[in-house]
């Protein structure tokens, strides 16, 4: 499963991404943008997704996503991979306290400014390791 | 008939104004201070009267928006000792959504935790009084930069700050900006944006509008991009705005860039004269590439200084610029700076350039305006009782149909392609009203793809990045 957090309405990328994964062998459910933490827990819970693929591009995901884990965990879905990707933060920080900073909400994996979704499809492959492509 | 007509006219909002103002809690505010304010405001502040003065090269335009006031007081010295022509007020994502409460919460916690978490300028949070310090001594017009489908009070407080220039359009910061905000209503609130800012101005100096071009940047074929400008024109004209601009972004084929901004003007004059709106000014804004940008500043630079000629070269009125820092987030207010320096730069480089044209740039207008004339006549002969229901009406049936729109109620169903001369083509109108001959030719100028191996994703992600 696959959308975009907070007020977020780049929409570009999370489109792409999406056809990305269908064409690679998953079956994506696609949210969208405007979602927040509660959002992607109620989906993942209806769809019985095994990973989310949240994105932000605006920066709004320092707050959006704080305590996401938890929330997940809470709902019983600790076993659901969570990965994040975008541009992170607002303002140019360091890319390791970025990662670090979205870990430490729960995140498992944290693609700040990728190039392209070649290593996201290649860790989600892998995490799930008995999906075919 | 659907086309506009005077009947449309919301004449006094004042008890609506009233009513938004109250609501809002603001002390700051009632239905007359925008109007005593701007008529005190020295004229060198208006939009609409800096358009009237000859020039011989587009005005700039930068963007910018920072949570804080000394920091945004900061960035508008900087542009405008830089030479910028408009100053820009950018709104952050939480206002434009009309969250104000988190807009205000994020504001304290970015104070607090010293660094920003907001995308921009939260007007709303900081008032009126603030707001209006920001431009103390400046005497050039500010822009509002924002993206908000429910723009009623943001309006309010920014013509009462002394802003009289007022980006955006019911269906031009709804579609782009918004996934659920129902259409309707957003063109109902801007049609109250575009009748406060007719009765707001002084007579000799009225509050402009400038619609939103760009859309969602991203394969938009120029017949869409003219159709939404040409409806919200005449959806402003209805309720009395007398002067306005039309818009669109780079689309990343100079010929194309000249014939769309041909076609524009074109058909802007041909619809204001045809329902007899002659007293309405248009403008051409055009915006620098929209789309994903270089990292590298070497040639981040470089899309900047070639987007610049190409503003002078379609005759722009005002370009909107961007920073070498596009790709990375927010600009430094020095990086914004400086990109105001060189897009002056090169533009002065070719003082009064006239327009060129070419084969390829007269096939392109010809194309555009059949397709345009096309769209806009089932527009306008929409069995609907008014404009704003026949526009609605329009985007619902997927006739106005914005490519990778988030918006739900945008139909999604016109496919576009970038040919190998980058000009963007349509491969499918899905519901857009097109002719069979238009259709066709389409099809022809696309020619066969020689990229068309590999997957889907990878091919879109490219044309994303094309210039990246």
């Amino acid at each position: 499963m696959l959308g975009v957090i907070g007020h977020d309405i780049h929409v570009v990328a999370n489109r792409i991404l999406a056809i990305g994964l269908a064409e690679s062998g998953f079956r994506p459910y696609n949210l969208g943008t405007s979602n927040d933490v509660d959002d992607f827990a109620d989906a993942a819970l209806e769809t019985g997704a095994r990973a989310v693929l949240v994105s932000s591009i605006n920066g709004e995901g320092e707050e959006a996503c704080a305590g996401i884990g938890t929330r997940f965990a809470a709902a019983g879905l600790s076993d659901v991979l969570l990965y994040i990707g975008g541009n992170l933060v607002i303002g140019d920080r360091l890319s390791d306290e970025v990662v670090r900073l979205f870990t430490s909400y729960g995140f498992h994996r944290v693609f700040h400014r990728p190039a392209t979704f070649l290593p996201v499809l290649e860790a989600l492959r892998q995490d799930l390791h008995d999906v075919r492509s | 008939m659907s086309g506009p007509d005077s009947d449309a006219c919301l004449r006094d909002i004042d008890e609506e104004r009233a009513r938004l103002i109250d609501i809002s809690g603001t002390d700051e505010l009632d239905t007359s201070t925008a109007r005593v304010y701007l008529a005190s405001l020295p004229r060198d502040r208006f939009a609409s009267r800096a358009y009237l003065a000859r020039r011989d090269r587009p005005y700039i335009q930068p963007r910018g928006g920072f949570p804080g006031l000394d920091r945004q007081r900061a960035l508008t010295m900087a542009l405008c000792e830089a030479g910028a022509d408009f100053i820009p007020l950018t709104i952050d994502s939480h206002t434009r959504h009309n969250d104000y409460s988190t807009a205000s919460e994020l504001l304290a916690a970015g104070h607090a935790q010293g660094h920003d978490l907001l995308n921009g300028y939260p007007i709303v949070s900081h008032g009126v009084a603030r707001t209006r310090s920001l431009f103390e001594g400046i005497e050039k017009p500010v822009s509002l930069r924002h993206g908000t489908p429910d723009a009623r009070l943001l309006a309010e407080l920014a013509l009462a700050s002394g802003i009289t220039e007022i980006e955006g359009g019911g269906l031009s910061y709804a579609l782009p900006y918004s996934k659920a905000f129902p259409l309707d209503r957003a063109l109902m609130h801007w049609q109250y944006v575009d009748r406060l800012c007719a009765v707001a101005g002084p007579a000799d100096a009225p509050i402009h509008r400038e619609s939103f071009g760009p859309l969602t940047a991203t394969l938009v074929p120029p017949v869409i991009t003219i159709a939404v400008q040409l409806c919200e024109l005449l959806l402003a004209a209805q309720q009395g705005v007398q002067s306005f601009a039309v818009s669109f972004g780079q689309t990343g084929s100079f010929e194309q860039d000249v014939a769309t901004a041909q076609v524009l003007r074109e058909q802007s004059a041909r619809l204001l004269t045809r329902f007899g709106f002659t007293d309405v000014h248009v403008r051409l804004v055009f915006h620098q590439w929209m789309g994903a940008f270089p990292v590298e500043p070497s040639l981040a630079w470089q899309l900047i200084a070639v987007s610049a000629a190409v503003s002078l070269l379609v005759g722009a009125d005002k370009v909107v610029i961007k920073t070498p820092e596009e790709a990375i987030g927010i600009p430094s207010i020095e990086s914004n700076a400086a990109a105001v320096r060189a897009v002056r730069y090169v533009l002065d480089m070719f003082p009064g350039a006239s327009a060129v044209t070419n084969e390829v740039i007269e096939e392109e207008r010809e194309l555009i305006g059949s397709e345009v004339t096309q769209l806009m006549d089932h527009v306008l002969t929409q069995p609907s009782g008014s404009l704003v229901a026949a526009v609605h009406r329009c985007v619902l049936s997927g006739a106005i149909d914005v490519p990778f729109a988030p918006h739900e109620q945008n139909a999604g169903g016109l496919i576009s392609d970038r040919g190998p001369d980058r000009r963007i083509r349509i491969l499918s109108p899905g519901a857009v009203p097109l002719s069979a001959a238009d259709v066709s030719r389409e099809r022809d100028l696309l020619g066969a793809r020689a990229d068309d191996r590999g997957a889907l994703w990878e091919r879109l992600l490219r044309d994303v990045r094309i210039l990246a």
